[in-house]
């Protein structure tokens, strides 16, 4: 992809940074509110509906109102996808650091979630050391640059895993450490949850997996008929847990458990799981050269 | 039968025992929030020293989250945002928090353990759960009176709030004063179905 002549600015970049983090912080993916409906129809456990119910309309307020869906706003995490060559010169961390510095201090209030690991201090702004993360991939059939956000909350966070496993412990060792993972995590994620595999790589591969996993839309399986079909296995399992929605017990665990995997050393099985809260947050937007900034309403990348 | 309950700050003992496991419970009247672990450890002391604390759970309510707020220029507050923090990260503090301050209520996340459903018990308390990632929802019941930290060490985070609620909820009675506990139920059924689980999936469950 060539490009000539226009250039986005600082600013534009600015104002999409800005746009995509509010809209993951107040509009629940249209997917992941279609699969809550689906739950409240299907759910057999009075608490469950109760809680179910709750959510739909903190969705529906939140989207409206433009306040956001928990108070936990999180992490910030981006993934960029941008052809090589798009025209712009300046830099990114700046990009961010000041989008979210400027959301978080009164464009959009919000409470600086961030701190250094060893002092826990708070420099505020949502801004610490390398946060806002963004991860960048390069795609060059794209024509335009590609941001998603994802605002990672504390009390699912916590619940994350990864562990290199031996090859012996084949397919099952997968099963396994998903289901400990989930039944660990039990009542206290704000279930339902959507549960992201990463399968195969060296540990930071593995990690990564897990996070594109979990921010795949519910409902869209794995393109691989053996992955689709172990993802089935594995969310009908979970879901005769009992754990159901805010841990008060029903059929609606988990939305969805999607794996990601890539390949791998003879010797190992790397396996890792990420979880996202009921809310499944996560929205996109792209950026063209001329400036356009465009919300993928899918929140679909 | 599950009941719905009005219910107003202060709560007696009585009124706290009367509530049962998912029972929907609307409040009204001032409750102080609790994010974090500092909030519950500095009512602690103050309570173990007999110094005075801006903060009176005496039939009382603590509200596990904190908020997104603006000050507005007439020194009152604008909420933008109120959560239910994950209330398990103060198991440890919190029967001796029942114990000491007389709360009667703690509103919050995810359940609690054992420990503190004993206190619950012994002292006349209860759990009521929010729903989590519910922020627009309650919001528009709670208004805050007060951040009472001092202004030196307020920041976006850091905060104690004194928070008015206007038929707040509906907040379900989740761990009552009785030693029922909803968590602890569904604990039990998960790890019952646990062998199922592993069963459905084919595979051996991992040894203990």
């Amino acid at each position: 992809m060539a490009f000539s002549g226009d250039m986005p600015d600082k600013e534009v970049l600015k104002r999409a940074v800005k746009e995509t983090w509010v809209r993951a912080l107040t509009v629940v993916p249209p997917d992941v509110l279609a699969a809550l409906k689906q739950a409240l129809e299907q759910e057999s456990s009075e608490r469950g509906r109760r809680y179910l119910s709750i959510m739909l309309q903190n969705a529906e307020l939140s989207r409206k109102n433009k306040t956001v869906i928990c108070l936990d706003t999180g992490v910030p995490v981006f993934f960029i996808k941008t052809p090589l060559g798009f025209p712009f010169n300046g830099s990114l961390r700046e990009v961010f650091d000041e989008a979210l510095r400027e959301l978080t201090d009164g464009e959009f209030p919000l409470r600086s979630v961030v701190v250094d690991p060893f002092s826990r201090e708070d420099i505020g702004g949502n801004c610490a050391r390398n946060i806002p993360l963004i991860y960048t991939e390069i795609d060059n059939s794209l024509d335009h640059m590609e941001i998603l956000a994802y605002p990672k909350g504390s009390g699912s966070g916590i619940y994350a895993k990864a562990k290199m496993l031996p090859n012996t412990a084949g397919v099952d060792g997968i099963k396994r450490f998903v289901t400990e993972a989930v039944l660990e995590a039990g009542t206290r994620p704000c279930p339902p949850i959507t549960v992201g595999v990463g399968v195969g790589g060296p540990m930071e591969e593995v990690t990564r997996l897990a996070t594109e996993a979990v921010l795949r839309p519910v409902g869209k399986r794995n393109p691989e008929p053996r992955l689709a079909a172990l993802e089935e296995e594995l969310k009908a399992a979970l879901n005769k847990s009992g754990i159901g929605p805010m841990g008060a017990g029903g059929d609606t665990s988990v939305l969805a458990v999607n794996i990601e995997y890539s390949g791998t050393h003879r010797p190992w099985m790397p396996v890792a799981v990420d979880i996202n809260c009921w809310p499944g947050r996560r929205a996109v937007t792209r950026v063209y050269p001329d400036g356009r900034i465009e919300a993928e309403e899918d929140g679909n990348g | 039968m599950a009941k719905e309950v009005h219910l107003t700050i202060p709560i007696s003992r009585e009124q706290a025992e009367a509530l049962e496991p998912d029972d929907i419970v609307y409040l009204s009247g001032i409750c102080y929030s609790f994010l974090y672990r500092e909030h519950h450890t500095g009512l602690l002391e103050a309570l173990d020293k007999g110094e005075p604390y801006p903060v009176d759970l005496r039939d009382g309510v603590a509200y596990h989250t904190g908020a997104i707020y603006e000050k507005n220029e007439d020194g009152s507050y604008r909420i933008l945002s109120i959560g239910s923090t994950t209330s398990a990260k103060f198991n440890d503090l919190t029967p001796a928090l029942i114990a000491k301050s007389g709360v009667r209520a703690l509103i919050g996340k995810g359940g609690m353990d054992d420990a503190v459903l004993e206190a619950m018990q012994e002292y006349g308390c209860v759990y009521l759960a929010a729903c989590g990632g519910g922020s627009s929802f309650y919001l528009p019941a709670i208004t805050i009176l007060e951040d009472l930290l001092p202004e030196e060490q307020l920041d976006t985070c850091n905060q104690r709030l004194k928070l008015r609620l206007d038929h707040a909820g509906p907040y379900f009675v989740a761990m009552d004063a009785h030693g029922r506990s909803v968590y602890r139920e569904v604990d039990a059924e998960t790890g019952r179905r646990k062998e199922q689980i592993f069963r459905a999936l084919g595979i051996s469950q991992p040894e203990e």
